[in-house]
């Protein structure tokens, strides 16, 4: 509270007190001016309507009787002005002698609608038909017992998901889909491509499990596998070996961080040590409702090295206001966790969906307004304080774009109402929030559209955040998944394994011309007919898979069989600074990576470190090319490129064919569409 | 997330409304600047205003704030039609720090408050105030009957005032 906001309170205050000019007793003056308005209308009975007057042409018309209704235009004219300059001579001797709003009241004019407008409800309607005599006008309400120990949300309670096995679900995936990709034009057919050879899925799936690409080896031994089973196989190993699973856990915290506090580097924001909470939560297999409820409840600093700092409180630290009151809280917590846009109603209703009003975000605001933000040695940390409310009984106050002033207290959804107390004693606010957050079906649906629309570059619904403007265009498969992922204790490995080995991820990539007019790159839905890749390969993927050129002694084309140490990866927190990734530059628009300075740092580092590494192997000269190509395309050069490199050993020296090659793949479609 | 229910009917009395309320919309409006007689009006319109709409009264507090902010419409309007546009900066603010100091009574604590704290200024000091708000006189006449500069009558009237909002401040939260 700064000064200027107090010497108005002070002055006003200090006249009051020092001149005795006290507030007047207007009670009665109000009272009867009400009954003033109340008053049915009365007619005044000396007031003699003229009587009609009929004109009958009669002969022609004479001059003075064509100027006949000019005249008495001019006549009402006249008499309206005198009669208007008298009443405003009355009232100006009105307003001096008397209060102004006495015995004119009734005649005030209406304030501006801008200004002061009540909405028009039931009462109001009624109000101009006649009332009962002991009907009270206002209605004064003001008796609402909530329950101090609400019940469990009904319907959650009843919830009983039946878990099916994780071949099921995949089945389940697949056979859902599949209801969209029939074809109208040939009954019975399926619009549908050839499903991918091995090693690009195989591509696929590291890309997408551990965001990088396969090294040599890993292609090799998947190429090797004959099984029928090797794609079970190979997700198995992925999530059972350590090494993979903390791979995994990199790559999808990564993913969830943006997620969560969104790109850009935030100030009061430790983006490392949140990523570094949710690797760690999915290195031990935490559950997902148990790390969204730490998100919600974390309390303290997200900076390191302080007593009670956690990395989940970052979260919360990015979105939260300086005033206090949480706005952008609310609303990035119902668009992450709920799959619900719901910032606009923090100033109106919105305009055609009726079940998002501008009570219901305030309604959820209330949930956060225990939550304060404090300044320690510099640092911001979270902690939950007594929220005394804007009327000093747990309320919160908002104003809708009428003027009406509203109060409402916390309500989820349906839930029973939570007690009114804001006091901590009373219940922690946040702490409840996160408990109906994580039992309810919009939260499991929205973390697996996300997950979906991480794997398939499109979400079940037209907008992952919006799924309550846009129903979903998959319905039963978002519900049906929702419901697996909660029955399987919301295991966040899993759901990315079912999608890994669904129907739709094994699709190639190319275009279908029979739905190429309603691809959702033009706008359509996405019909998972085939694999939507993303345009490019992202900067983190595209470092990583660096780490495949630099081995170049484990090449498979040289048949090493020699298992590949990991390298340094992006954004594990523990690599050397200047190896690491800007998170910031992670997000999903293609062009963005173009000016990536991670991507353009990884295109200096290839020539400088990896075809240096590969060139002082021990590798032979056509082993070290195939290496590259293994590497980055997992092939071998065809026949045509294999002349084109023989001629640039011709009149090149070997670093800079390898130079060369390195830069011809990198650039070149077949790899930045991976 | 859905609407709040809505409250059962009770008994309604407009005289025990006024009478609990008018001094805290008067007061406030006194603060967004009106002077006694349009103080008057708008309190009355205000009520008038209030009393035709139905509202649900969840306590004191929400009912005070909701006059507040009816009163500072009708405030606007008033400003409009006699073609003024100056108004208090920052009205949320200042209706945030009314809240918590004058929101449960209509202000009267604040008074006490005030009165007590008045006590502890220097007599010069509280000569001036009283000369500056009870008397309206000039910070020239201030500063002649002080026999200061008019400089210095400024910063002994802002000192002052300062000194009084700590103490008010200290009192209150």
């Amino acid at each position: 509270m700064n000064d200027e906001q107090v010497d108005p309170i002070l002055d006003a205050c200090l006249e009051e007190l020092l001149s005795g000019n006290r507030p007047p007793d207007l009670t009665a003056r109000i009272l009867k001016a009400w009954d003033a308005l109340n008053a049915p209308p009365t007619v005044n009975p000396n007031v003699v309507l003229p009587p009609k007057i009929t004109v009958t042409k009669t002969g022609p018309v004479r001059r003075a009787n064509r100027l006949a209704p000019w005249i008495s235009v001019a006549v009402a004219i006249s008499v309206v002005a005198v009669g208007g300059a008298i009443w405003q001579v009355v009232l100006r001797l009105t307003t001096q002698e008397a209060s102004p709003l006495g015995p004119v009241a009734q005649h005030s004019p209406a304030p501006e609608p801008q200004d002061f407008e009540q909405p028009l409800d039931e009462d109001q309607i009624r109000r101009d038909e006649p009332a009962a005599p002991d009907t009270p006008r206002v209605r004064f309400d003001g008796n609402i017992k909530f329950p101090t120990d609400p019940q469990p949300h009904q319907e959650l309670a009843a919830e009983n998901i039946e878990r099916i096995s994780d071949g099921e679900i995949v089945e389940l995936i697949g056979s859902t889909l599949e209801t969209a990709w029939i074809d109208d034009v040939e009954p019975g057919a399926r619009i549908i491509g050839a499903r991918i050879n091995g090693v690009t899925w195989c591509q696929r799936v590291h890309q997408h499990l551990l965001g990088r690409l396969p090294t040599t080896a890993e292609t090799d031994r998947f190429t090797k596998d004959q099984a029928n089973d090797r794609r079970n196989r190979l997700i198995a190993r992925l999530f059972n070996d350590p090494e993979s699973r903390d791979e995994f856990a990199r790559h999808w915290s990564s993913v969830w961080t943006r997620e969560l506090i969104g790109p850009g580097e935030k100030q009061k924001v430790n983006r490392d040590r949140l990523q570094q909470y949710l690797r760690r939560a999915l290195v031990e297999g935490k559950s997902f409702d148990k790390i969204a409820s730490e998100l919600l409840t974390a309390s303290g600093s997200g900076q390191p090295g302080v007593e009670g700092a956690t990395g989940a409180a970052s979260f919360l630290l990015a979105h939260l206001d300086q005033d206090q009151r949480a706005i952008r809280t609310s609303g990035h917590v119902a668009r992450v966790f709920l799959g619900q846009q719901i910032a606009c109603a923090e100033c109106h209703d919105h305009p055609f969906d009726e079940s998002l009003a501008q009570q219901t975000f305030w309604e959820n605001n209330a949930f956060f307004r225990q939550l304060a933000l404090t300044q320690k040695d510099g640092r911001s940390e979270l902690s939950d304080v007594d929220f005394l409310g804007d009327g000093r009984e747990g309320d919160v106050h908002f104003v809708t774009p009428t003027g009406l002033l509203k109060v409402v207290f916390p309500v989820f959804s349906d839930a029973d109402p939570l007690p009114r107390s804001g006091l901590l004693a009373d219940g922690n606010r946040r702490q409840r929030l996160a408990e109906f957050i994580v039992r309810s079906a919009k939260f499991r649906r929205a973390v697996v559209n996300r997950c979906w629309s991480e794997m398939f570059t499109f979400s079940l619904t037209s907008y992952a955040d919006v799924m309550r403007h846009h129903p979903p265009e998959h319905v039963e498969l978002l519900d049906q998944l929702g419901e697996q992922f909660a029955a399987h204790n919301f295991d966040l490995a899993a759901l990315v394994g079912w999608l890994a080995l669904s129907e739709p991820f094994a699709q190639p990539s190319s275009d279908l011309k029979q739905t190429l007019a309603v691809s959702p790159h033009y706008g359509g839905s996405p019909l998972f007919n085939r694999f939507y890749e993303r345009q490019r390969v992202s900067a983190a993927t595209f470092y990583d898979s660096l780490a495949g050129i630099t081995e170049g002694g484990n090449s498979a084309a040289a048949n090493a069989g020699g298992k590949l140490s990991t390298p340094a990866r992006i954004g594990n927190g523990t690599e050397p600074k200047k190896r690491r990734a800007n998170p910031e530059l992670l997000g999903p628009a293609a062009e963005q990576r173009m000016v990536d300075p991670a991507f353009q740092h990884a295109l200096r580092v290839g020539p400088s470190e990896g075809v240096k590494r590969i060139l002082n192997s021990q590798l032979d000269r056509d082993d070290k090319v195939k290496h590259l190509f293994w590497t980055l395309l997992s092939r071998a050069p065809d026949a045509r490129e294999d002349k084109a490199i023989q001629k640039c050993w011709a009149d090149q020296d070997e670093a800079d064919v390898l130079n060369d090659i390195w830069c011809a793949l990198v650039n070149n479609g077949e790899f930045v569409r991976k | 997330m859905k609407a709040a229910s809505v409250p059962e009917s009770t008994g309604f009395d407009p005289a025990g409304l006024i009478e609990n309320h008018q001094a805290g919309v008067w007061r406030y409006l006194r603060v967004l600047g009106c002077d006694a007689v349009t103080a008057d009006d708008i309190t009355q319109e205000t009520f008038l205003a209030v009393l035709q709409r139905p509202f649900q009264d969840y306590n004191s507090a929400a009912t005070a704030a909701y006059l507040r902010r009816t009163a500072y419409h009708f405030y606007v309007s008033a400003r409009r039609r006699a073609g003024k546009c100056q108004l208090i900066a920052d009205v949320d603010r200042l209706d945030e720090t009314w809240s918590r100091w004058a929101g449960q009574d209509g202000g009267e604590a604040l008074l006490d408050a005030l009165r007590e704290c008045l006590g502890s200024l220097t007599n010069r000091a509280r000569m001036a105030l009283e000369m500056r708000f009870r008397d309206r006189q000039s910070r020239a006449k201030i500063a002649a009957q002080l026999e200061i500069t008019e400089h210095g009558a400024k910063n002994l009237m802002q000192r002052a005032k300062q000194k009084l909002r700590d103490c008010v401040k200290g009192k209150l939260e």
